[in-house]
This record gives structure tokens, sequence and C-alpha cells, in this order.
């Protein structure tokens, strides 16, 4: 039975701590009641192999832990596409520098001298803050913020007005 | 076009899944209206035609306890402690409202399919 004390302590590993003892002492109980139960019905001791697949169809210890937890996300579905959108910008923001660091040092051998790798390695040190803190903002607010934003009371009249010159993209018949 | 039968396949996994996730919800709950141990549980389910595996059922039954629908305790049963669950007063409101959900969606169903 060293297969499944191996088995149950890597389910152990990924399990919340409260719950811990308590997850694992009800799951070994039915993986025992399961063993007697295939054991009675073979009239022998299962073997090393049976007992392998046993475990295989139960499943890798990694996503059994994981249905006891919490769904978790740092940033969830409601404020993925606002964060998608601000990294777009973001993004946006950076492109213009690559362009004219690209620029300099092909067209500019003053420029080329002054190890221009350096500069490169600043905008690429901008690119990584700032896709950090743009992802820290965001998860700050999904974990803290979100529930207080989201009111059943949005109140309609507060959309923002038709752009100019869009037609119209529902009509009723009169 | 192996790789659209694959689709196919995953496509209909995910859905089953789905359909099954709350009809497993009021069978344990309904089974819970007597007070039984998981592997039991797992068990009767299994012989009415609703197998259940482990890493389903478990986890359903602690999400349900933790919303107040059932209550659990540890006891010695057989000379092994096991975890005995059932309905609490709670979940006996929620689960004969869920029935109600059921029986309209059921209705509905019967027509259109």
């Amino acid at each position: 039975m060293e297969l499944i004390d191996r088995y149950l302590q890597a389910i152990r590993f990924w399990l919340p701590k409260k719950q811990r003892n308590d997850i694992l002492a009800e799951l070994s109980e039915d993986l025992r009641s399961q063993i007697e139960d295939k054991e009675a019905e073979l009239g022998r001791k299962m073997n090393d192999v049976e007992l392998e697949a046993l475990l295989k169809q139960i499943g890798d210890p990694l996503l059994v832990a994981g249905r006891y937890l919490p769904q978790q996300h740092l940033v969830g579905p409601v404020l993925f596409p606002i964060y998608c959108f601000v990294l777009k910008i973001f993004a946006l923001v950076f492109i213009p520098w690559l362009l004219l660091w690209l620029g300099y040092t092909v067209f500019s051998p003053a420029y080329r001298a002054q190890d221009p790798f350096n500069q490169l390695a600043g905008l690429w040190t901008a690119v990584l803050s700032s896709f950090f803190f743009v992802t820290v903002g965001f998860a700050f607010v999904e974990r803290f913020l979100l529930k207080s934003w989201m009111h059943k009371d949005w109140d309609p009249r507060k959309l923002p007005p038709i752009k100019a010159g869009t037609a119209s993209q529902f009509t009723m018949r009169p | 076009m192996t790789h659209g039968a694959q689709l196919d396949d995953g496509a209909f996994e995910q859905h089953r899944l789905e359909l099954r996730c709350g009809c497993l919800t009021m069978a344990a709950l309904g089974q819970l209206r007597t007070e039984q141990y998981g592997y039991a549980l797992r068990q009767k389910l299994a012989g009415l035609g609703l197998a259940i595996d482990e890493g389903t059922l478990y986890p359903l039954l602690r999400r349900l306890e933790s919303q107040g629908l059932l209550v659990s305790e540890w006891r010695e049963e057989d000379k092994r402690k096991k975890r005995f669950y059932r309905l609490s007063p709670e979940g006996k409101k929620i689960l004969k409202q869920l029935l109600v959900e059921w029986e309209s969606i059921n209705k509905a169903l019967n027509q259109i399919l």
C-alpha cells in the first residue's frame, strides 16, 4: 500500500492547510472501501498493476486536489477585456520608442557608438515593469474592489452618447 | 477529419459535464435526506444509475456543507471513522425550491424536444 500513501501525499501537498487532514481522511476511507470491495470481488489481494490502474482512473493528484480549491484567478473574466485593452494601449506606447531605437541604431553612427543595446535594455525593463504593475493593479481590483464596483443599480442613462457618424444598429418596426 | 471529430467529442464532454453538474447536486441532496457516508452514497447513486466518482462527489459535498445545505460528522462504523452527511433544514428548503425549478425546466424541455 506504499503506492497509495505516495498518492495521498502528492494530493496533500496541494490542499489548503486547514482542511488537509480532513479531506485526506475522507478520501483514503473511500479508497480503502473501493479496494476492499474489489478484493472481495476478486477473492484475493489486489496486485500492484491493479492498484496503479485504480489510481490512474481516479486521476492526477494535482487535478484531484484542485477540485477542492475555490476557483481562483489573478484577473477574472469580468476584468480581463479591460486588462487586455490597457495592455494594448501600453504596447502602442512602446512601439514608437522601439521604432525610434531601431531608426537610431540603423542610421546614426554616433548613436551606435554609445552602446545602443543598453538603451534597448532600458526599454525592455520599462516594458516588463509596466506589464508587472498593470497586472498587479488589476489583480488588486479583482481581489478587493470588483465586488463593490459591480452594482446592480447601474444607470442606463449614464451610458455614453452615440459616437458621431455611426448609423443605428437597432431599429424597431414602426 | 479526425480533428473535427475530436473537437465534437470535447464539446459533447463539456456539455455533458455541465448538464450533470446540477443534476448531481440534486441527487446528492435528495439522497442525503437519510444520513450516509460518502462511499455508501456513491454506491447508492451508482446502483440507481447515476455513477459519480470520488473526485467529484467529495468536493461537491464539501461545497454544499460550506453553504449550510448539509451537515456532517465523523463517526465510527465497523471500527472505522467515516464522515456522515445529512441534509440540513436549510438544505431541505433549498432542495424543495430546486425541485420546483427542475419540474418547470423539465416540462418546458419535454415540449421542446
